[in-house]
């Protein structure tokens, strides 16, 4: 009588378990859908485009490897990463570092800190069409606030977006812009650390930039190695600014990896080229992140 | 036993993904009576209102005149209206989707992987079935047929390029020009030269006292090659304008000097702005006062009227290069074309007819924006006779076109020319842009500019 009990409530306890499982997964269903017609199948479309010749309006020709052979041998798009490359690894640890000092000083006990805090956040949020029109007026040689500043100290200021020596500079520049958006990522890091870690220190007799060596910047070092990592993934996209101020110009200095991108595919129909430069970029995304993460492993402290 | 019958986590996100694969398949197959297949259907019964689709980059200038078109072929039409900058791209993903249009407006610049993939419906039967007599049309519409066949009938008579100089400014600044403008009616009109404009450009440049400069002569910013130039000097983009070139002659003497010409009014006599200057202004240099003379299409609209830019202006040809061969104005026609896989191909077509030549629905476009239509162009004249400003400025549209001109020394060996770029015309503009601005930084001589673009254009056109 007992083994039957025992065998009737385990079975109903199975049975509970596999409609509940049943119904998660149910549940996922949509998302699944969705991920795999929206996400999954164009992903793996565009990998076979990417060995095809395709110009929209007519069915994709197999081509084997020779966009990847092609894309090997086409100077512009070195040149794109190039650009793009200088424009990451600049202006990303440029906005690491000053969204990180914002968020410090901002963590202090000031007047008017929620205003502060504000002031700084509401560029991310500005679009960037809008903030993309404002600093080509801004930076404008002839008329540009910028340069009429910097005439009244006597310094005649250069020819920021028409010139292809300073262009590519005026949009890391200009990228700094959004520094505080990460702030809040940051502040939110900085408000975990542990008081009792500071007044350890401070019993040990750490200076204040020696507890933010020691502490802070540690005990922050995970949000600081998110940031850095989606910095890049979104430095090494970046398109909308680029594509209403220079359209890639002057002379190629801003043609980044996108916008190079996005003319084979939509300007001169070459899709399955374009799906070909894609997949790189994929790759080169990828290979930094897992280098980040791989040497985020001895700069990075997760506390357990 | 209760245990092997439970779906393994496994088993059901492989039957979850062929599900919803299934549906995604489902979705993305065409229902009945698609795009692709709609063609071979019958066409609706005459007393059913028949719905289409037409799409078009117009905005609200055609919107008021489509009931006219709704009523004529009693359909019901749905316009799908995007802007210049993305309607191309929605375009070719509604033919690679197979939901196109039936009836579109396409362009000239664009059309040519529309041509070449056969997606486009000839419209020579259609022009029979509506009487349309081929005498009418102001233009040779042989100029925009593709191996012999009309795909797209052109919406408005081609205008030149050309100048307009803000008069009040010129007082307001007391500028001194040593040549009298070359407006309509004054000796020099569509002779100028270009040495005689670079000079007046010269007196309406004003510089401070440190040698910046607060006013440009021209407005212009010079970023790409100006095309009417370069057939006007007897150039040529491509040893043929069929889809079909395969060699680009962007190198030639003529191109050369064109392009030298423009650059040079940033580069050497700096009376225009450079790269990057203009951007200062919300409407362009010109509209803020800060150039004299602007560059555009001679259509009134293109400069807009006196009233909406907030100072006088009048209207002028291109200047003659050393080397001018004859007056040129350059096909850049927007066509109206009709889907032949549309469930409604005939009327489709039809639409197309009356978009492009009905009198009722063509008088109210040029009311609204005073071009001309290709077809049946004198009959409109007459609807704009109240404005001098406008009147002056439709003469000077007008001039180049014998049916129609008041000087007739401007329609001397006067043609159209041109105005495709071919199969790559993304590529080519792309490569033309990028060299052209190699000049205007001082990277490279005009004629090394265009050699550098003749090279890249004539290895992409190799390659297909």
């Amino acid at each position: 009588m007992l083994t039957f009990h025992r065998q009737w409530r385990d079975s109903w306890r199975s049975k509970l378990l596999r409609d509940e499982m049943l119904f998660g997964y149910a549940a996922l269903i949509p998302y699944l859908a969705g991920f795999l017609i929206f996400v999954a199948g164009p992903l793996a479309y565009s990998l076979w485009l990417s060995f095809t010749q395709y110009n929209i309006l007519q069915p994709p020709v197999p081509v084997g490897l020779d966009n990847y052979k092609a894309l090997i041998e086409d100077p512009l798009m070195w040149k794109s990463l190039e650009n793009t490359a200088v424009y990451s690894l600049v202006s990303v640890p440029l906005q690491v570092i000053l969204g990180y000092a914002l968020a410090l000083m901002l963590n202090q006990q000031v007047k008017g800190l929620s205003a502060w805090r504000t002031v700084y956040y509401v560029p991310a949020v500005v679009p960037i069409v809008a903030s993309a029109y404002l600093f080509s007026y801004l930076f404008n040689a002839d008329t540009g606030l910028v340069n009429l500043l910097l005439k009244m100290v006597r310094i005649s200021g250069p020819n920021w977006f028409g010139s292809p020596d300073w262009a590519l500079r005026t949009f890391i520049i200009m990228n700094l812009w959004v520094s505080g958006g990460g702030m809040i990522v940051y502040l939110a890091a900085l408000q975990g650390v542990p008081t009792a870690l500071y007044d350890a220190a401070k019993i040990d007799g750490a200076n204040a930039w020696q507890r933010l060596w020691a502490v802070t910047v540690p005990m922050t070092s995970p949000a600081l190695l998110f940031m850095f990592m989606i910095g890049i993934i979104g430095s090494f996209q970046v398109f909308t600014s680029v594509f209403i101020i220079t359209s890639g110009g002057p002379v190629n200095a801003t043609l980044m990896y996108v916008l190079y991108l996005y003319r084979h595919g939509w300007s001169y129909l070459q899709m399955g080229y374009a799906s070909a430069l894609a997949w790189v970029l994929f790759a080169i995304i990828f290979g930094l992140t897992y280098l980040s993460l791989r040497v985020s492993g001895r700069l990075v402290h997760y506390e357990v | 036993m209760e245990e092997k019958r439970t779906l393994s986590r496994r088993r059901f996100l492989q039957l979850s993904a062929v599900g919803a694969a299934g549906a995604a398949l489902a979705a993305c197959a065409m229902p009945a009576g698609d795009a692709a297949t709609g063609g071979e259907m019958a066409e609706a019964p005459m007393d059913e209102t028949v719905e289409l689709r037409l799409s078009h980059w117009w905005g609200e200038l055609i919107t008021p005149s489509i009931p006219l078109i709704e009523e004529k072929h009693n359909v019901s039409i749905t316009e799908e209206s995007a802007t210049w900058g993305e309607y191309f791209d929605k375009l070719l993903t509604q033919f690679a989707g197979g939901v196109a249009p039936d009836v579109m407006m396409t362009s000239i610049l664009k059309v040519g992987p529309f041509y070449t993939a056969g997606l486009l419906q000839p419209l020579a039967p259609a022009m029979e079935r509506n009487d349309i007599d081929p005498a009418l049309w102001a233009l040779d519409l042989d100029s925009l047929a593709f191996k012999g066949d009309i795909f797209g009938l052109p919406m408005f008579l081609n205008f030149p390029l050309g100048f307009a100089v803000n008069l009040d400014l010129i007082e307001a600044e007391g500028f001194d020009v040593p040549h009298e403008w070359p407006f309509w009616g004054t000796e020099a009109f569509d002779n100028f030269s270009y040495e005689k404009l670079t000079e007046n450009f010269e007196a309406c440049t004003k510089r401070s006292a440190t040698g910046e400069i607060e006013i440009y002569g021209s407005a212009g910013t010079w970023g790409s090659v100006n095309q009417q130039s370069l057939f006007e000097n007897g150039g040529d983009f491509f040893d043929s304008y069929e889809f079909d070139e395969t060699e680009c002659l962007l190198n030639s003497p003529e191109v050369v000097e064109a392009v030298a010409a423009y650059t040079d009014w940033v580069i050497k006599y700096e009376v225009a702005p450079d790269l990057g200057a203009a951007q200062a202004f919300k409407e362009g240099v010109w509209r803020a006062q800060k150039g004299v003379v602007q560059y555009s299409w001679l259509c009134y609209n293109c400069f807009q009227s006196p009233e909406a830019t907030g100072f006088n202006w009048r209207m002028f040809h291109l200047p003659q290069l050393p080397s001018f061969k004859a007056r040129r104005n350059l096909i850049m026609a927007d066509m109206v074309t009709a889907n032949p896989a549309s469930d409604h191909a005939d009327l489709a077509a039809d639409i197309a007819i009356t978009f492009t030549t009905d009198w009722d629905f063509t008088q109210k476009l040029y009311l609204t924006w005073l071009n001309l239509p290709a077809y049946n162009s004198g009959a409109h004249l007459s609807l704009v006779e109240d404005d001098p400003h406008i009147v002056e400025a439709m003469k000077v549209y007008l001039s180049r076109y014998k049916a129609f001109s008041e000087d007739m020394s401007s329609t001397e060996g006067f043609a159209l020319a041109p105005g495709t770029r071919g199969r790559h015309a993304g590529f080519v503009d792309n490569t033309v842009k990028t060299e052209i601005e190699a000049v205007l930084v001082g990277d490279k001589t005009a004629q090394q500019a265009m050699d550098d673009a003749k090279a890249l254009i004539d290895a992409q056109l190799a390659k297909s």
